[in-house]
């Protein structure tokens, strides 16, 4: 007791410091906190494992997805091609292993090396020939959704039994002595999957030179350029790393529906933008986190949820959807400008 | 002259329709101080550029200590220890202050990671070096225009740089940033390293400079020691003439008022400022860099909002709360930064001109008269004299003295009582910049109400009819703008400020 | 002389012409008439390709639209779903039947303008990017289609609607020549009234356009008003094509959109580009799919074809920007 007061009076507090912490803090958090809220208050099935683990793993695919997207927003880019790549991939990934279900791990890395090329192309044009990301990622998913219906016409293949593992395993249950009943878990593997993910991207962005340059080429290019970055060669790596978390985030699709689909990967396009931008990262580069993003990918799979708990026609999603795409900039936009005025 | 460690030999570069730099030759030796002067569209950007990396010659060669070196980028011009700052700033705002300095060369720890507190180190220390104690983890967003050019001056300075390529590095700094600077600059020869210095202002290249160079038309036309030179020399070889008539005589303003401001107040900027405009009067506002002679323009002119105060337009209250109530009471605006607040420039001469008085001229008619505004255009541009190869001309092909001027005739299609002009011959050539002065002086003779801020005293002093002077946001002199001399009107910026570093060192 | 000094004098002749964009896209759509007619002579037969400017004019109305947005330097991605309400809407009103015509149309209409109206307001007054702006409203009107028809449409287009859609004028396709007139109002307004010089001044610098006295907020709010507009009457003709709802007659319709403009020489950044470019791009988008066709190659195929072409274009189009 003694000892919070001294804190206190060491560091007095004041109501400007506590707004400008709670103003730093991005509408997708607020968002994640006051649905899981909602949630858990009008759903007691939403707090159980079952639930939270399938949640999870609905919501992989986006979030693997959307830090790629976040790195070429970063550098004032886009990469609209992120769909095509992921139904490119479970159709691959489908096809191959139904054929050759012995080579897994080998088509794992064929995909992986297709997603290189594709982010090779996408860099290359937006980093070396400086065309418009928007138009020219818009043309190279245009060509690979057509080579993907090409490969693939109707949802078909199979993966292998051990490949769905990937995404359906779990680990656990762990002692917790802070837990209802004492054990944690288990723990799905996407779960895991996401946290690496969102660790080591985070390091590499807020840590490495490399990252340093992302939002330096992306606040400012020309300044970066003249400062002695290789801005073209900065955006090849981001365009390739947008490539290749699309692979991941298409084997991860492809392992949980067991088959490949040359459409299925379309929403994903859109939706991590949705994250991407609802996670407070700018289109206009030079401004974000990787945490955001994953608050709002998780803020989309609540969502769909608690929809489909309350028996909402799940149509209702779109809507909400884009309210809370718009909504979330809109105040963040009235909220600095009373700070300005 | 010490023997030469940079050389450019016959430096050739076109754009389409323009050859910028001529057959330029150019050598620089160690622990020399060049400076390089012409009038903008002289070639002097684009010669530093090229020898920065960020533009490439199309003929030339570029040696340094006596071997020919190649390359094609920044990155490699750095590498050989060739670097520059730019007159537009190249910073990252979303970036601190530390990040910014040590772009490019940032120190790295295990794994790629940024070496953080050595980031810092470096940084404070280049700081420090110019006298400066700026927070180095203060975003460059948030830093004021002087704060932003001491960082990018830092981050020269960070480079170890062997060719040193400053283009008007003071054009934002007080007089004691800029007497800083120049002692940075000493110390950097005393260390040997070359130095290219652009600057428009005489009195700078008279203090530091040994050898000035001078360009005309992306031609070479002298090299000389700075001490064989005169100010008056160097301006004529920059124009290819003399300038005696430099500034226009004065007019015989009218007494009566065309426009006031009341207790105008916004806080924390302005206070209590109360002024009125005359007839056929260039009122001219002085004051150092910051002072609030810029929002004053701005609000007088419905762009920006205030807190307090009433405007008065022929003695009846007037509303000014957005540009077009303005335009409507007869009051233009040429603002300071022409491409960003002046000039669409990816679009004609023609609709730059035509914008402003667009709705006006068609009258409520839905298409527009092609006639007539060819004809209005076409007036506009002989009474200014801008030079376009065609009317349809696009903007961001002309040089920045004829932009300006299109600027000010797209204000004249409208026929303004009052124009308040903002820096008017900022960054342009010595030439244009007396065109604009008279093209000003003629409208007050006219009858127009001129109310024109500068941070330049010349300016200010060969202009104005009246002056106020402004320091901190409030109007602290008033001057008979034909008896007031540079001294004065220094006192008077100065002696109301509350820091000391802002008094004048030299006058 | 050298094939390499022919080869070099000839761009430089290109270069001194300096072609306007819109100029471009109709000489490419010149050569592949050419290309088509060497391949087989019936391609080149009037009726065919009057069919083919059919099939263009919904995409060629919808690029309108868009070609004003993309002159104030915005987006729009909500027009393909403007399309999949009008649709859905429509043919739940109208049941087959002309009684509820004149209504249905007005509610169609109503769509596309309200839509036009919100986008260009939320993007002038919350200052919310145009992408996202228009990418949440796709999303809102999808949901609206969907909750709507509760995912399964019913009912049909009525005979008025499928003349429009799919009826001849003399020979020539009620299409195209809605397509037609409203590309040449489109054209007028933005090269010869006021509207269309502040259309094109604030996407070329908006802040210096407010200080010039030009109202930018309610030029942009118009631009998208226009295209919820064209994206309404698109949507109608394409139902009065399709006779029934489907809830995805709009797919992909926007990328479409944008890509036809940009085909026709409309720049992303703003403050340049032509209705006349744009309807060139639809109509050269709309030939070589029908080429490709006509020769046999699968729609996948086409895909890629389309993609190249897009990349292409706007490689094109940066080149001879830095050229100038």
């Amino acid at each position: 007791m003694s000892s919070s007061v001294t804190t206190l009076t060491q560091q007095p507090f004041s109501v400007r410091s506590v707004t400008r912490l709670l103003g730093r803090i991005g509408p997708a958090y607020y968002a994640l906190l006051i649905l899981l809220i909602v949630a858990a208050a009008s759903q007691e099935r939403f707090l159980t494992g079952p639930n939270l683990t399938n949640l999870i793993r609905n919501s992989t695919v986006l979030g693997i997805v959307t830090i790629g997207q976040i790195a070429t927003m970063l550098v004032a880019g886009i990469d609209l091609s992120v769909g095509s790549v992921i139904s490119l991939t479970t159709v691959i990934a489908a096809l191959q292993m139904e054929s050759h279900p012995e080579a897994t791990p080998g088509i794992v890395l064929l995909c992986l090396l297709i997603g290189l090329l594709i982010g090779a192309v996408n860099g290359f044009g937006v980093g070396y020939l400086r065309l418009n990301p928007l138009i020219f990622t818009l043309a190279s998913g245009t060509a690979i959704q057509g080579l993907t219906l090409h490969l693939l016409y109707s949802p078909g293949g199979s993966v292998t039994r051990e490949f769905r593992e990937l995404s359906r395993g779990a680990i656990g249950p762990f002692d917790c002595s802070f837990c209802p009943g004492g054990t944690l878990g288990p723990i799905p593997y996407a779960a895991i999957y996401l946290l690496v993910l969102y660790v080591v991207g985070t390091w590499v962005l807020k840590r490495t030179v490399f990252g340093l340059a992302v939002y330096a080429v992306g606040g400012n290019e020309a300044s970066a350029r003249l400062s002695g970055l290789r801005t073209e060669r900065i955006k090849l790596a981001v365009y390739i790393l947008s490539s290749i978390f699309a692979v991941l985030g298409g084997l991860f699709l492809a392992s949980r529906i067991g088959s490949g689909d040359p459409l299925v990967g379309d929403p994903y396009t859109l939706d991590s933008i949705t994250a991407g931008v609802l996670g407070g990262t700018s289109l206009f580069g030079g401004v974000g986190d990787l945490w955001g993003g994953l608050a709002a990918v998780l803020t989309l799979g609540v969502l769909s949820t608690m929809l489909n708990f309350n028996n909402v026609s799940p149509f209702y999603q779109f809507i909400i959807k884009g309210v809370i795409l718009i909504g979330a900039l809109a105040i963040g936009y009235l909220r600095t400008r009373r700070k300005t005025v | 002259m010490s023997e030469p460690f940079l050389e450019m030999r016959n430096i050739v570069k076109t754009y389409p329709g323009v050859r910028a730099v001529d057959n330029v030759t150019l050598s620089v030796g160690r622990g020399e101080i060049r400076a390089l002067v012409g009038e903008n569209g002289a070639g002097k950007s684009t010669l530093i550029k090229i020898l920065a990396g960020a533009e490439q010659a199309d003929a030339g060669e570029i040696w340094l200590g006596g071997q020919r070196v190649r390359y094609d980028s920044p990155v490699e011009a750095l590498r050989l220890g060739i670097g520059a700052i730019y007159q537009e700033f190249n910073l990252v705002p979303q970036l601190n202050v530390a990040q910014n300095i040590m772009l490019g060369q940032v120190p790295k720890k295990w794994g790629g990671q940024v070496d953080t507190e050595a980031m810092h180190r470096r940084a404070r220390e280049m700081l420090a070096r110019l006298n400066v104690s700026l927070d180095t983890r203060r975003l460059v967003a948030d830093l004021d225009v002087a704060q932003q050019q001491v960082v990018e001056i830092a981050k020269g300075l960070a480079r170890d740089l062997r060719v040193f390529i400053m283009d008007e590095p003071t054009a934002a700094l007080s007089a004691v940033e800029t007497e800083h600077l120049l002692d940075v600059v000493r110390a950097l020869k005393q260390q040997g390293v070359a130095i290219i210095y652009i600057t428009h202002r005489m009195r700078e290249i008279f203090q530091i400079a040994d050898s000035v160079t001078i360009l005309k038309d992306g031609r070479h036309v002298e090299t000389s020691p700075a001490r064989s030179l005169t100010s008056d020399a160097i301006v004529a070889k920059m124009i290819g003439r003399d300038l005696t008539d430099y500034y226009p005589p004065r007019g015989t303003p009218a007494s009566e008022v065309l426009f006031s401001v009341r207790d105008l107040n916004v806080a924390g900027k302005l206070f209590d400022i109360n002024l009125d405009v005359r007839r056929g009067e260039i009122l001219g506002i002085a004051g150092l860099e910051g002072q609030g002679q810029r929002e004053l323009a701005r609000i007088m002119f419905g762009a920006l909002p205030y807190d307090r105060g009433t405007f008065l337009r022929n003695g009846q209250p007037i509303r000014l709360s957005s540009p077009s109530d303005a335009i409507r009471a007869g009051i233009a605006y040429v603002s300071d930064d022409r491409k960003r607040d002046g000039l669409v420039l990816i679009r004609s001469a023609n609709e730059n001109i035509a914008l402003p008085s667009l709705s006006r001229r068609t009258n409520g008619k839905i298409l527009i008269d092609e006639k007539t505004e060819r004809s209005f255009v076409h007036h506009l541009i002989d009474r200014l004299a801008i030079k376009v190869t065609h009317r349809s001309q696009k903007v961001n092909n002309l040089s920045g003295g004829n932009q300006q001027k299109i600027v000010v005739g797209k204000w004249l299609g409208m026929e303004p009582q009052i124009l308040i002009v903002s820096e008017p011959t900022r960054g342009i050539d010595v030439g244009s910049k007396s065109e604009i002065h008279h093209i000003l002086r003629d409208l007050a003779n006219q009858g127009v109400g001129i109310v024109m801020v500068s941070s330049e005293l010349p300016e200010i002093l060969g202009m104005s009819d009246r002056i106020l002077v402004m320091a901190e946001g409030r109007i602290v002199a008033e001057m008979d703008g034909a008896t007031a001399t540079e001294e004065q009107l220094m006192a008077a910026a100065a002696i109301h400020s509350v820091s000391d570093t802002s008094v004048p060192v030299t006058s | 002389m050298t094939a390499k000094s022919v080869q070099s004098s000839a761009r430089r002749a290109l270069l001194q012409l300096s072609l306007p964009p819109a100029a471009i896209i109709w000489i490419a759509v010149g050569l592949l008439l050419l290309l088509a007619r060497s391949v087989s002579a019936s391609f080149w037969e009037l009726s065919h390709l009057l069919n083919v400017a059919r099939q263009a004019s919904a995409l060629g109305i919808l690029a309108i639209g868009q070609t004003y947005v993309l002159i104030t330097g915005g987006i729009d991605l909500s027009n393909a779903m403007v399309v999949t309400l009008v649709n859905v809407v429509a043919a739940t009103l109208l049941r087959g039947s002309d009684e509820t015509l004149g209504g249905t149309l007005l509610i169609c209409l109503g769509i596309g303008l309200l839509t036009g109206l919100a986008n260009g307001l939320l993007i002038t007054r919350l200052k919310v990017p145009p992408l996202v702006v228009t990418l949440g409203m796709f999303s809102i009107l999808r949901g609206a289609a969907y909750v709507y028809t509760d995912g399964a449409p019913r009912g049909d287009i009525s005979p008025a609607l499928e003349f429009v859609g799919t009826g001849f004028v003399g020979p020539i396709p009620t299409a195209v020549i809605f397509w037609v007139v409203l590309t040449a109002l489109a054209a007028v307004a933005l090269q010869k009234t006021v509207f269309g010089r502040q259309l094109y001044a604030v996407g070329g610098n908006e802040k210096a356009s407010r200080l010039s006295g030009v109202p930018a907020d309610r030029v942009i709010v118009l631009a998208y008003v226009v295209s919820g507009l064209m994206a309404a009457i698109a949507g109608l003709i394409l139902s009065g094509y399709a006779g029934t709802g489907t809830l995805t007659l709009g797919d992909g319709r926007n990328l479409d959109s944008i890509a036809a403009a940009v085909v026709g020489g409309t720049s992303l950044s703003g403050g340049s580009g032509s209705v006349i470019g744009s309807a060139g791009g639809a109509l050269f988008l709309a030939l070589l799919f029908s080429f490709l066709r006509f020769i046999g190659l699968p729609y996948t195929i086409q895909l890629m074809v389309q993609g190249l072409i897009l990349a292409v274009a706007v490689y094109l189009h940066v080149r001879s920007q830095r050229a100038s």
